[in-house]
């Protein structure tokens, strides 16, 4: 199994500046994308320092395994999550001191998405309205509950998807990296087959293009690469009243091996079918 | 509802409601209120609710922003306070009190919310905002944290689950099934371990989801049997399922 990495970040048509901020890492598998909130260039502020921290936390980790987990690490979760989200806690710490320093950064946060794959196992973590989903068999899932009110509302049965769309309060999350000294990080982990997609989004991308469109860019016969261009380009034809950004992680068959490979495997065996 | 009164000297520009939590005064034009003078810096001054009361805060403006003749940094609004910026003044007036920071949020005009920049909530505001919400429809305030995954753990319905193998070749007699994700085959990544020279890499992975556990194939579907039936696609596991991966047999049970 080999696996396509696809990015792009875009101010949109309307803001003035982007921001949003990713990072994939191809050695760690890392994929991670923070949308930034706050007056003036605060906002890119937080973003930036969200990705940096996360990213730095992990890399650092990946050199020395021994690295405490930051928050304290939940028994449930294999240690690649619970990595993940030591560098999110990390991160959430970063930018609320941070915005305590300067009366200009004061009140920046982010949200976060970070997905990390350890063979087939995808680690997923987030805080806020961005989004994790999982295309598989032609099939558009999301992996992630927004943070925010109306979603809140939702899911206790005051308001329906549709009029949560609607909503006035649509820009109101209810959970951000920076609001608070701590912060509570969603986690989950998935395994994964050849062929799924994964796709991390900021919302400039899911308020603009519904999922019935999105499904079929992915489907198309586009590289990684291309496809993330053709997002962010529908996003931009309904608007792009956001900055939008997208990372697509594809996990790909290997090409087929050389006739010589497969005659060896013939004769000295290896994966065979298992006999039940 | 509070207000601003706009001023270029005597004469009266405009009053302006304050609906929103926060109010951008400045002379670009992405401002809440736009002050067209070169006196003004492009974001100047910002006004914001803090608990109860509106605070004036000057965003590093050139030529200052002047609360009642003084130059302030930040400072908190009371009724009647003059505000100076360049020529303009703006007369701050609290009629009937300012409004509560979620009624303002919902009260705010449509076009002016659609996709303006992403706000949140506090802990404290989270849970009024929401009690209030809920208790509405629903007449409950109870768990108001916000918390949606279900992240197990916690709530009585939230079962483990465990296999006991019965036969064939494994790492250990009985599993916990505490993880998230528990993987079934030969990999190193596998916590349930199949011995043996053709056990599959990775036979099949248990999801554990709010409270019960799925059972899904790996990528060779095939390798694995629950119940006798081959397994081709994801399904719940019950109590006494029988999982069977060539010659190992696996109970799944919840615990007591």
């Amino acid at each position: 199994m080999q696996i396509a990495v696809g990015a792009r970040s875009d101010t949109g048509l309307v803001r003035q500046n982007n921001e949003d901020q990713y990072a994939v890492d191809l050695s760690l598998n890392l994929y991670v994308l923070c949308d930034g909130m706050g007056g003036q260039a605060a906002g890119e502020v937080a973003s930036k320092l969200g990705v940096d921290t996360i990213l730095e936390h992990c890399r650092q980790a990946a050199q020395d395994p021994a690295l405490e987990v930051f928050g304290g690490a939940k028994s449930e979760f294999s240690e690649m999550t619970n990595r993940l989200a030591s560098g999110i806690r990390l991160s959430n710490k970063a930018i609320h001191e941070a915005a305590d320093k300067s009366p200009t950064t004061s009140g920046m946060g982010s949200t976060v998405v970070a997905a990390r794959l350890n063979g087939n196992i995808l680690s997923v973590a987030h805080v806020g309205d961005s989004r994790i989903y999982l295309f598989r068999e032609g099939e558009l899932r999301q992996l992630t509950q927004d943070h925010s009110l109306v979603m809140e509302q939702v899911r206790r049965g005051l308001i329906s998807p549709e009029e949560a769309e609607q909503s006035e309060l649509a820009n109101v999350i209810m959970r951000a990296l920076g609001a608070e000294p701590t912060v509570e990080v969603d986690l989950d982990e998935h395994w994964l087959n050849e062929g799924d997609q994964i796709l991390l989004c900021s919302d400039g991308l899911t308020r603009m293009v519904p999922d019935a469109q999105i499904a079929p860019v992915l489907t198309e016969p586009y590289t990684a690469q291309q496809a993330c261009e053709r997002l962010v380009e529908l996003a931009n034809e309904h608007g792009g009243e956001d900055n939008v950004t997208v990372i697509l992680v594809r996990l790909e068959a290997d090409p087929p091996p050389a006739w010589w490979k497969k005659a060896l495997h013939t004769v000295l065996g290896g994966d065979h079918q298992w006999q039940n | 509802m509070a207000k601003l009164i706009l001023k270029f000297e005597a004469a009266v520009l405009k009053e302006i409601p304050l609906k929103k939590t926060s109010l951008s005064i400045g002379r670009s034009p992405g401002n809440d209120v736009v002050i067209d003078n070169l006196a003004v810096s492009g974001h100047h001054a910002r006004l914001s609710i803090d608990e109860d009361h509106y605070v004036l805060e000057d965003m590093n403006s050139l030529n200052g922003t002047f609360l009642n003749n003084q130059r302030i940094r930040r400072s908190t609004l009371k009724d009647g306070d003059e505000i100076v910026i360049g020529k303009h003044s703006l007369v701050y007036r609290e009629e009937g009190g300012i409004m509560p920071r979620d009624m303002v949020e919902a009260t705010q005009p449509a076009q002016q919310r659609s996709m303006d920049s992403t706000m949140v909530l506090d802990t404290k505001q989270r849970r009024e905002f929401l009690a209030k919400a809920t208790s509405v429809s629903t007449g409950s305030t109870g768990e108001l944290t916000g918390e949606a995954t279900g992240v197990p753990g916690a709530g009585a319905k939230d079962r483990l689950g465990c296999l006991i193998v019965l036969d064939g070749k494994t790492d250990q007699r009985e599993y916990i099934l505490t993880s998230k994700l528990t993987v079934i085959g030969k990999s190193d990544m596998a916590s349930v371990k199949l011995k043996g020279w053709f056990a599959p890499r990775v036979a099949a992975v248990i999801n554990r989801r709010e409270g019960g556990y799925t059972i899904a194939p790996s990528d060779k579907a095939g390798a694995a049997k629950v119940n006798s039936e081959v397994l081709s696609a994801s399904r719940e596991l019950k109590e006494g399922d029988m999982i069977q991966i060539g010659r190992v047999k696996m109970q799944f049970n919840f615990r007591e």
